[in-house]
């Protein structure tokens, strides 16, 4: 098991490019620094944008799981 | 801010020319452009032109080509000269760029309006062809310049209730009078209709 | 009878309007069906303009019609801001008090921008979003002498998707044509790893952006500006120094629909298909007010509007309603330097931006003039 706890999970399943970043971005811009926050997305398109996006903005991307068709983001705010 | 002004002249166009080797090219024309940036599409019909040749290479074509060309030479040397001095014009630039709004108006414009506008096409054309407004008005330049020479022999001449008594009198004027009353009584919109809720 | 409320006298509601009034003449006419658009003003905006009226290009006499002019003489003009709606009961209620039932709703109330959800922005940033924002901007561009001009997309998603690429391709071409460009430096961010969020559209507008000298900032999340410094801080930690600030801000819904518990997370959920209100079978939705992933443009509104007021008249007439939109979309993208080139996709398939030309830009303009005839649900 993960030694972390999820505040928030985000369904952004069906929703595409770039809508699973941006509801990142703006549950990230909610959330207090150390919290953790996970996306759930079906684009593929995310498998890039988000990783690159959350080492580009100096968060911690703590896991990236795959969830039948989705693939869940698990991210903590580091800043 | 200081921080801003290093990243300034850094690898951000870098960055970009990384993600865009990851998009799906879509067209020869997607990636044409990208190389200088400065060349705005006009790479686009090359690469798609080039493209087309190599599977043009059919055995069965050249031999028409040629015979077509043996046969036409002088009307085909006629036309590529034609087609150069559009060319070096820029006629042939205008022409293709004109061309591209037939294909805008496609890309606009769908089945259900394309129904709509061939509908109230047709009803205005249908209004414009009847008979009875032809008629109508193939008679009015006439009447017109008729009505604007008696209102000049007229000008001077004070109407009178006499005067008007008179001229209805005329068989031709009874006539007009009576068409112009019944078209006015026939003009007229249907009676309003009681609204029966009134709840707002 | 039949009552058919629709919501918001932009293009979604007034197109929605004129095409079931035509379609339902006979019920009409027969006191069967009554058809009323609820709008919060008399006079229609096309909106659009306000990018060209940031230039100077057009005047309010060009772009503002009375609503009534533009709609079918069967339809029931109100003009009447909209305090809520209650699905349970079908009624709108207007500020005025008054109520109105309905069979069937169209929610077409557009979107509205909210700068002040961004710290400094509305202080220290220009917009052209809004008639009075391209007005103020327009004063800001003839007063403006040299520097930095930040063209950030803040809020997405935003109405009119290409207009901020527009917004700096016309800027670089403003200051060449006075002379000006070598005095100012042209910046455009986005908030994504691209300078737009369609690919296409994206891979299209980098070179474009890079031939005309307009830097470009991506991954670029604004936390805040600081009115004093004229500094914008992003979420990513960087910051970036302005002398003018055009910012994209946040969008959402009319703050009514919300009240009603008719939106998630700003927006109302619509089917991307059928195009009804999610868990409301009455209720359609269309334009900038739904949550679907297609542009908030005309074009779309204007396309829905075929399919929302198809189902509504097979449905009032007892059929079934097979109409479905498919995520079409149409945008004009001005270029600058009087061209322009657009772009057309929809769910299924992407866009691809031709040659931008000056035939182009003067179907834009026409279309412009034009549009008057669209909103009448002629074109």
């Amino acid at each position: 098991m993960a030694d972390y706890v999820v505040h928030r999970e985000i369904d952004a399943r069906g929703s595409a490019c770039p809508g699973p970043l941006m509801e990142l971005i703006r549950a990230l811009k909610a959330a207090e620094k150390g919290q953790v926050v996970a996306v759930l997305s079906t684009d593929q398109g995310s498998k890039v944008d988000i990783p690159e996006w959350v080492e580009k903005a100096g968060h911690k991307l703590l896991a990236t799981e795959e969830d039948g068709e989705a693939t869940r983001f698990v991210v903590e705010k580091a800043r | 801010m200081s921080q801003q002004r290093d990243r300034r002249d850094g690898p951000t166009g870098g960055v970009d020319v990384q993600i865009f080797a990851q998009t799906p090219e879509q067209e020869g024309q997607q990636t044409s452009g990208q190389g200088t940036g400065g060349a705005a599409g006009a790479p686009a019909g090359a690469a798609r032109a080039s493209a087309g040749a190599a599977d043009d290479a059919h055995p069965a074509v050249p031999e028409v080509v040629t015979q077509a060309l043996t046969e036409n030479a002088a009307s085909i040397g006629r036309a590529l000269q034609v087609l150069a001095s559009m060319e070096r014009s820029g006629s042939l630039q205008e022409l293709s760029e004109i061309l591209s709004l037939l294909r805008l108006l496609k890309s606009a414009l769908t089945d259900d309006m394309v129904i709509g506008m061939a509908r109230r096409v047709e009803g205005l054309a249908a209004v414009a062809t009847d008979p009875a407004l032809t008629d109508l008005v193939t008679r009015l330049p006439s009447a017109l310049r008729a009505a604007e020479a008696d209102a000049a022999r007229a000008a001077t001449a004070r109407p009178s209730v006499i005067s008007l008594v008179r001229q209805l009198r005329d068989p031709k004027v009874y006539r007009g009078l009576a068409f112009l009353l019944s078209l006015v009584k026939h003009l007229a919109p249907e009676e309003p209709k009681a609204r029966s809720s009134t709840s707002v | 009878m039949d009552d058919v409320v629709i919501v918001g006298g932009g293009v979604g509601g007034t197109v929605t309007a004129n095409l079931l009034a035509e379609e339902l003449a006979p019920e009409i006419a027969a006191s069967k069906v009554r058809i009323r658009l609820i709008t919060d003003r008399p006079e229609h905006i096309y909106k659009p303009a306000f990018l060209y009226a940031a230039f100077g290009r057009t005047a309010p006499r060009a772009y503002r019609r009375p609503q009534r002019e533009l709609l079918h003489p069967a339809v029931e003009l109100v003009v009447d801001p909209v305090n809520r709606i209650d699905a349970g009961q079908r009624q709108v209620i207007g500020e005025s008090g008054k109520s109105y039932d309905y069979s069937y709703l169209v929610v077409a109330a557009g979107a509205r921008v909210v700068p002040q959800r961004t710290p400094g922005l509305a202080e220290a940033g220009e917009q052209f979003y809004t008639e009075e924002g391209a007005q103020r901007l327009y004063k800001k561009l003839q007063d403006f002498t040299g520097g930095t001009v930040v063209v950030s997309v803040i809020g997405v998603p935003h109405m009119c998707p290409v207009a901020p690429l527009e917004m700096a391709f016309m800027l670089d071409a403003f200051f060449r044509e006075r002379g000006r460009r070598d005095q100012v430096e042209l910046v455009y961010t986005y908030p994504i790893n691209r300078v737009h969020s369609n690919p296409a559209i994206a891979a299209w507008a980098a070179p474009e952006l890079a031939a005309r000298g307009i830097r470009t900032e991506t991954f670029f999340n604004v936390e805040r500006i600081d009115p004093q410094r004229k500094v914008i801080e992003t979420i990513e930690g960087t910051t970036l120094a302005f002398d003018l600030l055009i910012g994209i801000p946040e969008h959402e819904a009319p703050p009514f629909l919300e009240a009603s518990g008719l939106t998630d997370a700003g927006w109302v959920p619509t089917d991307r298909h059928t195009l009804q209100v999610k868990g409301h079978d009455r209720i359609y939705a269309l334009g900038d007010v739904t949550d679907l992933p297609v542009s908030k443009a005309g074009s779309v509104a204007h396309y829905q509007a075929n399919v929302v007021a198809q189902n509504l008249a097979a449905r009032l007439r007892g059929r079934p309603a097979l109409a479905r939109y498919n995520g079409k979309t149409f945008c004009f993208i001005e270029t600058g330097a009087d061209k322009a080139t657009y772009v057309e996709f929809d769910y299924e398939n992407p866009p691809q931006p031709v040659p931008a030309s000056r035939w182009i830009h003067w179907a834009k303009l026409a279309y412009n003039q034009t549009y008057w005839m669209t909103a009448r649900g002629v074109v």
